[in-house]
């Protein structure tokens, strides 16, 4: 599909009971990037990812992911995205391969090629003693890994992460950045949420910054910079001094 | 220092209060509430309205078939006493009670702090006393027209509350002991299988306590210290003005020091196998078990619609979970009982058909079915609950979850009743065979139906899977409200044939219509749930 943004949000706003979470969100996210998010607690870095993902509706506004919106083609949009939550909770009963086999029959490719795909990432994650594991007995962090590589071996077309480095050792991290950086290179989009702005700052892009329910900021780290008084400012920096 | 028990119980109140006060504020506590004291009403309107106004001949019937059995009203009420013993006991076994569970703010709040585990212990019990009054006030208000009508005095009617709180804590009691030493045996299992085997062992082996007990006749030693032989003679001698009084405190002491005994034995078990590794939130006692059924296929049938893969998916799920354990001591209690009616007494169970309207068999029959179909359906969105983003984010429609979770749980009812149904049904005439035949599989589907909307509408995705009591008298209700018009139609035209099949093509053309509107308003519904 001969689509320029992979991600398109068009006026979202969300509310949850009388309580305004994201007010008029437009942004736009370019195919082939990493698109970071950041912002402080309460900010509305999750609403957004999941009202993306077709988790939460939106109470105003469309979401569309390469073209597709989201609530009124979930299907297709669905079909291109690979979501990882904040909070990972997976059903604790079934182990990690039958799980990600579970998603790869979900989103009907191939036996050999889900098989080839899992094993992969389970080497790159060093999951792969843990494959035949009861989900409810992983630690938090291995809970993660398998959530990442459910999202991987769907290979989708744009990633949303929400705090993807949460609970990940440094090799982890290191491991799922390069990973990240390949897809890129492959031509896929990166939309991620995260608290770690040195990290955010060394992988993504373009930024934008999240505050009380509004981006007060977008644009690539040096945009973000030529826009306030001090250019040499770091991202942790500009985040203190915009939000 | 340690922290003092006095501080400990005070934090637990204050907890307490301030919850109530937050879910109090919430528009759907109080719609739930509010659904939930209009269901119970209704309920028990209906069931007194069943057993008091309606049909004198099923109560007739009733008489007549527990005569034939030797029973009396008084051994039916102790053995409805003693199945919640068992039941009780059970849940200890299998879940873990909600007088010492562990919350994640405990763990990391209260267990850092120097305190006595038997003093946490103490607190946590404390807790869940506002809680047992409560429940026990709620009960006392059910019967209450029961009360009325046996025109009891109101000091009779004190004893009776006192009695029923003091068993209510006895039950509590009898659910942390079992709790408490299963998991100390578990503890020294190493192996899943033998793990599992031994909790499917013990709770079916609970299981058939009851269905020997209705049959113990003669005064012997187990029927006279269960706490519920007092409160089955405290609730007789209610209804006879001629008792005297001291025989209410005679049975009033009974049940306390009962209750007293396994206080004493709860502490001292506490003081041992209580803390924080064995009593957290949301960690199931039963390890998760490969157990003989393998490892997840999903393929089967070579079926390649996403709802087929959630059934597959629920199926795995479910039985690797405490769900299982239920499935297993039902199905296991199930052929226990047709194996004991099949050895003994199925002459006897034909010469009673014989003897009472087969019309009242079949509206009970049909009764019991909608009651029993309950569980599969109700559980289909809880068990979802913080899980609901992987649904939720995979590309699937949301009639595509309901079709998958309504036909799984019409299947797993099908599979668990229909067993004992086909022994029912060999009993009856042809006539009332082919009726109870034709009309189940409607039952089935509405139950299901309602219960997969009623999961949905009580679904929390923050929270960890549990059954809210609420959603549980919600889901009877409104079966009722549907199904209990459509059995008393069947009832009053079972004996014409032509009346029959008119009715039969009524109910099935509503079934399916109420099923369809049902599960539109489940779809509808799950795309709003958030998480």
């Amino acid at each position: 599909m001969n689509q320029k943004y992979a991600i398109e949000i068009i006026n979202l706003t969300k509310f949850y009971g009388t309580f305004k979470v994201l007010d008029r969100i437009n942004l736009k996210v370019e195919k082939g990037q990493i698109y970071g998010l950041v912002g402080p607690n309460g900010a509305g870095k999750t609403t957004l990812i999941k009202t993306a993902c077709g988790i939460l509706k939106p109470t105003f506004g469309k979401i569309k992911i390469m073209g597709y919106d989201v609530w009124k083609d979930p299907i297709n949009a669905k079909s291109l995205l690979g979501y990882v939550p904040e909070i990972v909770n997976i059903y604790p009963s079934l182990t990690v391969l039958e799980f990600l086999h579970f998603i790869g029959k979900f989103c009907k490719i191939p036996r050999e090629i889900v098989e080839e795909r899992i094993w992969h990432y389970a080497h790159l994650f060093d999951l792969e003693k843990y494959m035949n594991t009861i989900i409810e007995d992983l630690s938090k962090g291995y809970m993660r890994r398998v959530a990442l590589v459910s999202a991987f071996i769907r290979d989708p077309q744009v990633y949303l992460l929400d705090e993807p480095f949460a609970d990940l050792d440094p090799r982890a991290i290191w491991t799922l950045r390069k990973i990240l950086q390949k897809e890129v290179k492959n031509g896929k989009t990166v939309f991620l949420a995260s608290h770690v702005l040195e990290l955010v700052e060394k992988i993504a892009e373009k930024i934008a910054i999240i505050n009380k329910g509004r981006i007060i900021a977008s644009g690539c780290i040096e945009e973000l910079k030529e826009a306030t008084r001090e250019k040499r400012k770091s991202l942790e920096e500009l985040f203190l001094e915009l939000t | 220092m340690k922290v003092p028990l006095s501080e400990l119980i005070k934090f637990e109140y204050k907890l307490l209060i301030k919850d109530f006060k937050r879910r109090i504020c919430r528009s759907e506590t109080v719609i739930t509430y509010s659904i939930f004291m209009a269901g119970v009403l209704s309920i028990f309107s209906l069931l007194y309205l069943f057993l008091f106004i309606l049909p004198q001949e099923l109560r007739f019937s009733l008489l007549q078939t527990l005569s034939y059995f030797h029973l009396s009203p008084y051994q039916l009420l102790l053995a409805a006493f003693n199945l919640m013993l068992v039941l009780f006991i059970i849940k200890g076994i299998v879940l873990l009670p909600h007088g010492i569970k562990f919350s994640k703010a405990d763990l990391e709040i209260i267990i850092p702090l120097p305190v006595d585990f038997r003093s946490l212990y103490l607190a946590k019990y404390f807790r869940t006393l506002p809680k047992i009054l409560v429940t026990d006030s709620i009960l006392l208000f059910i019967i209450s027209p029961a009360l009325l009508y046996f025109k009891i005095s109101l000091l009779y009617i004190v004893y009776l509350a006192f009695s029923i709180i003091a068993f209510s804590l006895f039950l509590q009691l009898l659910e942390i002991i079992s709790y408490l030493v299963t998991t100390s045996i578990l503890k020294k299992l190493k192996n899943r299988y033998i793990k599992t085997i031994f909790i499917a062992l013990i709770s079916t082996l609970s299981g058939l306590i009851f269905l020997i007990v209705p049959y113990i006749r003669s005064k012997t030693f187990l029927t006279e210290i269960l706490p519920s032989k007092p409160l089955t003679d405290m609730f007789y001698l209610l209804v006879h003005p001629s008792s005297i009084q001291t025989q209410y405190i005679t049975r009033l002491i009974h049940i306390l020091l009962s209750f007293l005994t396994l206080f004493l034995v709860s502490y001292f078990l506490a003081e041992k196998f209580f803390s924080s590794e064995t009593c957290i939130e949301g960690k199931t006692k039963m390890t998760r078990i490969p157990l003989l059924l393998g490892k997840a296929k999903w393929k089967l049938l070579n079926v390649k619609r996403r709802s087929f893969l959630i059934m597959i998916k629920d199926f795995w799920v479910d039985f690797r979970t405490q769900y299982f354990i239920y499935f297993l001591t039902s199905m296991a209690t199930s052929i226990a009982i047709l194996l004991i009616r099949n050895a003994i007494k199925l002459p006897e169970m034909a010469l009673i058909i014989m003897m009472v309207d087969v019309k009242v068999l079949i509206v009970l029959f049909l009764f019991i079915l909608f009651i029993f179909s309950i569980s599969p359906s109700i559980n289909s969105f809880l068990n979802e609950a913080e899980h609901l983003w992987i649904l939720k984010s995979l590309p699937i429609l949301p009639t595509e979850i309901i079709i998958g979770k309504f036909v799984y749980s019409l299947l797993l009812t099908a599979t668990t009743l229909t067993p004992i149904l086909i022994v029912l049904a060999s009993l009856l005439p042809p006539l009332e065979r082919n009726t109870l035949i034709i009309f189940t599989p409607f039952i089935y589907m509405l139950s299901s139906a309602e219960g997969v909307l009623s999961s949905i509408l009580f679904l929390n995705p923050d929270e960890k899977p549990h059954i809210p009591s609420t959603l549980f008298i919600f889901y009877l209700s409104i079966l009722f409200i549907t199904i209990y018009p459509l059995i008393l139609l069947i009832y009053l035209t079972l004996y014409s044939p032509i009346l029959l099949l008119l009715t039969g093509t009524i109910i099935a053309d509503l079934s399916i219509f109420i099923t369809y509107k049902l599960l539109t308003k489940a779809a509808k519904l799950i795309l709003k749930k958030e998480s």
